[in-house]
């Protein structure tokens, strides 16, 4: 190399960043690229001084995992006013069918249903939000079209 | 994801949590940040690649919320932290010579204009390579070669200068 590199590129060499050899070769002869070389080094100590080896405190990791824990409050909720719009949906519509819910709460399976919904809705929080609670939401849909019909029906056939 | 999470804190968190120390000057302030860093990067983990290394993602949230810390707190003198363990075999004297020494580099740093104050940091207290910083702030290569240099020779100049 003929041409003395810039003091960018000799830069770049004491850093560490990929230099090209022949550039590496002119700084060891050249004895004006090797002052400059001194110069940059000593620029780089200078800021070295920056560096410091501080680390975080030992407890980061656990702070940070209570931080980020998914809560399961908003599924709960989402969970519990879902089954409330069925219920309250179902009786509107036929007051028989509040003797089955009445039955569910009495055996505690009310619990088993809104545990389930609550483990969909995490799930669906973790995995892909929006696309679960839609299909929560279009199954709701689904299941109060179904029960208007079958009133409409029940009503035809009195 | 959790998982993912505990990677990136062993990775990045001890240079993020320097950057933001350098920044604040303050243990207390770097540890939220770095916190916060990685809290945010937890909730928006569908936006990251994870083809591509996380360091200049993780490293510009992290400037981000320096640069906002800063933007809340310009009005106070940012100084040298504590140091927890002080060196057994060093004088008094020499102790406070440490001391100063670390209160002037911190002054002067935080008296240089930020685009230079922030590729110093990135590269120094960051350990990150030319094209990490160039990705972290969305800058040209060719700005962060120009910049650090640029930057260097202005820290130095300060350093002196402070000295009289």
């Amino acid at each position: 190399m003929d041409k003395c590199p810039d003091m960018i590129t000799i830069q770049a060499y004491v850093d560490g960043e990929k230099t090209d050899d022949s550039i590496i070769a002119h700084l060891q002869d050249c004895h004006s690229c090797h002052r400059r070389l001194m110069e940059i080094r000593e620029l780089k100590e200078t800021a070295d001084r920056l560096a410091g080896n501080e680390k975080l405190p030992e407890d980061f990791m656990q702070v940070l995992a209570a931080q980020t824990r998914n809560s399961s409050l908003p599924a709960a909720l989402a969970a519990a006013a879902i089954f409330l719009i069925l219920l309250f949906s179902a009786c509107y519509l036929n007051p028989g069918y509040l003797q089955w819910w009445f039955s569910v709460g009495i055996t505690g399976l009310v619990g088993l249903i809104i545990d389930s919904f609550v483990g969909v809705l995490i799930l669906g929080q973790n995995l892909a939000p929006v696309l679960v609670l839609a299909a929560v939401a279009a199954a709701v849909l689904i299941e109060l079209l179904i029960l208007i019909k079958l009133k409409t029906v029940e009503g035809t056939l009195k | 994801m959790q998982k993912l999470l505990r990677e990136m804190v062993e990775t990045y968190g001890d240079r993020i949590y320097r950057l933001a120390l350098r920044y604040t000057g303050s243990r207390e302030q770097a540890e939220d940040i770095a916190q916060e860093t990685f809290v945010c990067a937890y909730k928006h983990l569908d936006r990251f690649d994870r083809n591509r290394p996380a360091g200049p993602w993780l490293f510009k949230i992290a400037t981000n919320l320096c640069r906002s810390w800063n933007r809340i707190h310009r009005e106070i003198p940012v100084e040298a932290p504590e140091k927890i363990q002080q060196a057994a075999d060093k004088s008094p004297e020499d102790l406070y010579l440490e001391k100063e020494s670390e209160a002037e580099l911190y002054r002067v740093l935080h008296g240089l204009p930020q685009q230079y104050r922030e590729i110093i940091l990135l590269r120094h207290a960051g350990e990150l390579n030319y094209a990490e910083i160039a990705e972290t702030l969305g800058l040209e290569l060719s700005v962060v070669k120009n910049r650090l240099y640029r930057g260097r020779i202005m820290l130095r100049e300060a350093l002196l200068e402070e000295r009289g």
